[in-house]
């Protein structure tokens, strides 16, 4: 019994957690008309209160037929996406994984102050740079680019934060002895360095990718483009009457995002059980 | 990168349990990205698939035409309608509904005996009306002669009164004069010779009023005696105004006797009061003798006074005898001018000899007829090539005064007649040229003009329409086919029908409009109200206003296209 409550209690948040998830599902495969009776009140301002079922009366998969095969624009939205979010992870990868280095392995001038500079910056919504971003984007003629998000993005703070943590857990002695071996420091970077931060690294993609694969506010304000939009744009840009073709965006959107997990999972697991040992 | 794509496509599974989380994910992953390709390929192809394809096209200047068509058929433009002699028994027809023919063919014979017969009777009847004619004419002279009679009769009684009138007068006045001679004699010398000259005056007056009577008894005598003329002259010439064996009745001779009478009453009446006057003048005069007379031996003083009262009395008696005179004689004038006029008086309108003429006349002309027609042994013919329409007469049976063969004339030419729908007669007016297409072999008729278009007068939804077709270019009883068109104005904005859409009694055009989408460029669909000033079959003139200049249509699509649609242009 004691080992059984907690059991339940877990599945019961878990449960609540999950549900959404099970809503978007469920939501995908009601045919119009049973969305439209559940959801009315809602969508449609009609009398009394929305409800919802756990398992459709009329299941359908017209929704998926309808978006996957004669919606061209969510896959032009799909792989816009995905260019701005792989352009971002490599961005950061060649710039944010350096920069952890160097502040982790690194001493030179200014280095605290620099280092406060970009917790500061990390903490900084982007409601608040967003004006001068749009101006320095525009002085750059980025506007309207996809390089205007890639950019900003490639630097951002927190991958660096992630990943200094990561490479400070790496102990100096073998990089002494690399350097011993006659070792330079790129070779210690790439070949020490690296390999033993590979967790924090992975760890920053993954939270990043699970960033980047959602942008909103970034494309909003500086994409005018349709055509350039990422899918995060794509479920606003639906009419509420096309709830299912919603529910099914939704889904298909989030299917790369729980594989991405997925597969790094292990590394964020990882990457937590290193950096609690050490604390 | 390269080492993580390595992984990913060595995909060597040689147990599902010992592959990681880790790469089932990375394959699933792998494997989502590959069916999102495809996805993205197969949703293109659906979507160019499920695309309209439109065809643009600008609105052209051009006239609205209307090509109408009507088939018909041709009639004759003429009609001869051909009669004979009526009352004719007809012995043969030779033709019958329907039938062609020429000039001088033979349509009916008529029987030669009955017309012989009437031949016959015609001219006793001719015989008859020429002795009537000739006693009307006599009589009409007698009349003649008869007026002028009377008119010199009356003219010779206006200068007979005229003169015994005058003569009276001068009789009155001379005695008048006489008288007032004596008084004045006798007041200026009063003597015994002066007693016997008033006694010669006396003496003298007394006879001429004596003969003034006398004159007046004849006058009056004489127009007795005119009277009783004039009264035979008009019963004569009533008797001779009757005609055949007629004779005046007692009362109609009374009736003119009265009214001769009535006429010559005045004159009577002015010389009986003549007469009277006469002979109280003479009466007058003779109690002034005879009182002059006894008064001779009488005393002096009272006896002149006596005379002088007598002279003064027969003075006064022989001026209101001349007064009478005169009075008389205008009276009597009056009357003879009277006589005169009525005398000359138009008579009575008598045609009684002009109709005989005419009718003996008319009978002449049909006894040439019924002459001409035996003639030719009975035959009629026709009179010019044409169609037989109706025929009237029946063997055995009398010709009528009507028609007798009704034949559409071939010489005149025919006529084309159809009906059209009041939707087509709209667009076309008399004088517009058309072409007809007539016969088996849709001969071409060109440069033909409608002459008529009426409404139908059983269904006014139709219109009769007729072309007039020269003499040799069709027979009658072709089937044809007439072919017209008619030109509108010109307007700067047409379009075809087919590129026009109807909702709710408006018309409209899709137009193309380019959006933006996530797809880029894209072109959809919008309507274009529109006003419809005038259409054909294929082509609807639109008012300029509407629609913008430089602004295309969509003229087609493959397929039906609603407001917002998607297309993919194609310009013709």
């Amino acid at each position: 019994m004691k080992k059984i409550l907690p059991l339940l209690f877990c599945f019961l948040l878990a449960g609540i957690a999950c549900y959404p998830i099970l809503f978007l599902l469920t939501g995908s495969l009601m045919a119009d008309t049973e969305l439209s009776s559940l959801l009315g009140p809602v969508l449609k301002g009609s009398k009394g209160y929305a409800s919802f079922r756990l398992l459709p009366m009329m299941p359908t998969l017209k929704h998926y037929a309808g978006l996957l095969l004669d919606s061209p624009e969510f896959f032009v939205m799909f792989w816009n996406s995905v260019k701005l979010t792989a352009g971002i992870l490599a961005g950061q990868v060649l710039v944010g994984i350096p920069a952890a280095w160097g502040f982790a392995k690194y001493r030179f001038p200014l280095k605290k102050a620099v280092f406060t500079l970009y917790i500061l910056l990390m903490m900084m919504p982007f409601q608040v740079t967003m004006l001068s971003n749009y101006l320095v984007l525009d002085r750059l003629h980025l506007l309207n680019t996809h390089a205007g998000i890639i950019l900003p993005a490639a630097f951002s703070t927190f991958p660096v934060f992630i990943m200094y943590r990561f490479f400070c857990g790496v102990p100096g002695s073998i990089l002494e002895a690399a350097q011993i071996d006659g070792a330079g420091p790129l070779q210690i970077f790439l070949h020490i360095g690296l390999p033993l931060g590979s967790a924090g690294v992975v760890s920053a993609v993954v939270l990043s990718f699970l960033e980047y694969w959602n942008l909103i506010e970034q494309p909003l304000t500086f994409l005018q483009d349709k055509r350039l939009w990422p899918l995060s744009l794509y479920l606003p840009n639906i009419s509420l009457d096309r709830a299912g073709i919603a529910f099914t965006a939704s889904v298909t959107a989030l299917f790369p995002a729980v594989l991405i997990f997925l597969s790094g999972q292990d590394y964020l697991e990882q990457g937590i059980i290193a950096s609690a040992i050490k604390e | 990168m390269n080492k993580l794509l390595r992984k990913i496509t060595s995909v060597r599974i040689p147990d599902f349990q010992s592959v990681s989380l880790r790469q089932k994910a990375l394959r699933c992953l792998a494997g989502f990205m590959f069916l999102m390709i495809l996805l993205t390929l197969l949703s293109r192809a659906a979507r160019s698939m499920t695309i309209a394809e439109a065809v643009l096209a600008s609105p052209q200047k051009m006239t609205i035409d209307y090509n109408i068509t009507a088939n018909g058929r041709t009639v004759q433009d003429q009609e001869t309608a051909l009669s004979t002699l009526p009352n004719v028994k007809v012995k043969q027809v030779h033709v019958r509904e329907g039938e062609s023919v020429k000039a001088g063919d033979p349509l009916f014979t008529l029987d030669t005996e009955d017309l012989s017969a009437q031949i016959l009777a015609l001219n006793q009847e001719i015989e008859k009306m020429k002795l009537q004619a000739q006693a009307a004419a006599s009589n009409n002279r007698l009349d003649q002669e008869n007026k002028e009679n009377s008119i010199a009769r009356a003219r010779e009684d206006y200068n007979t009164t005229k003169e015994k009138t005058d003569k009276l007068i001068q009789q009155a006045k001379q005695a008048m004069d006489e008288a007032s001679q004596a008084l004045t004699d006798f007041r200026n010398k009063p003597s015994q010779n002066g007693q016997n000259d008033i006694l010669e005056g006396l003496k003298n007056a007394y006879n001429t009023a004596l003969s003034q009577q006398q004159s007046a008894q004849d006058s009056l005598n004489t127009l007795n005696k005119e009277l009783e003329e004039t009264v035979q002259a008009r019963i004569q010439e009533a008797q001779s105004g009757l005609s055949g064996n007629a004779i005046l009745t007692e009362e109609e001779k009374k009736k003119i006797e009265a009214k001769a009478r009535a006429e010559y009453e005045p004159l009577l009446s002015q010389a009986d009061r003549t007469l009277k006057n006469a002979s109280d003048v003479s009466a007058n005069a003779k109690t002034a003798l005879d009182q002059y007379q006894a008064t001779v031996n009488s005393n002096a003083g009272e006896e002149r006074k006596a005379q002088e009262k007598a002279l003064e009395d027969d003075y006064n008696a022989k001026k209101l005898a001349y007064e009478d005179a005169l009075a008389s004689q205008a009276e009597s004038l009056r009357q003879a001018e009277r006589a005169i006029e009525d005398a000359d008086s138009p008579k009575r309108a008598d045609s009684s000899e002009t109709i005989a003429k005419l009718e003996l006349k008319e009978k002449e002309d049909a006894l040439k007829k019924l002459e001409d027609m035996l003639a030719c042994e009975g035959v009629v013919t026709s009179s010019a090539d044409g169609l037989i329409l109706k025929v009237s007469v029946m063997t055995g049976e009398p010709t009528s005064s009507n028609t007798s063969i009704l034949l559409a004339n071939a010489d005149a030419g025919c006529r084309f007649t159809a009906q059209i729908s009041a939707e087509d007669a709209k667009h076309l007016n008399r004088g517009d040229s058309v072409i007809l297409k007539v016969g088996n072999d849709k001969k071409e008729l060109k440069d033909l003009t409608i002459d008529t278009i009426e409404v139908n007068a059983e269904n006014p939804d139709l219109y009769d329409i007729s072309v007039s077709i020269p003499k040799g270019l069709a027979q009658i009883g072709s089937a044809a086919v007439l072919e017209a068109t008619s030109r509108s104005k010109i307007y700067e904005s047409c379009v075809p029908l087919s590129a026009l859409h109807m909702e709710q009694n408006k018309s409209y055009l899709l137009i193309p409009k380019e959006v933006q989408t996530v797809l880029g460029s894209e072109w959809t669909v919008e309507k274009l109200e529109v006003t419809v000033l005038e259409k054909n079959g294929k082509y609807a003139a639109l008012s300029p206003t509407d629609f913008p200049s430089g602004q295309k249509f969509v003229e087609t699509s493959t397929k039906p296209l609603q407001t917002g649609d998607r297309i993919r242009l194609s310009e013709e």
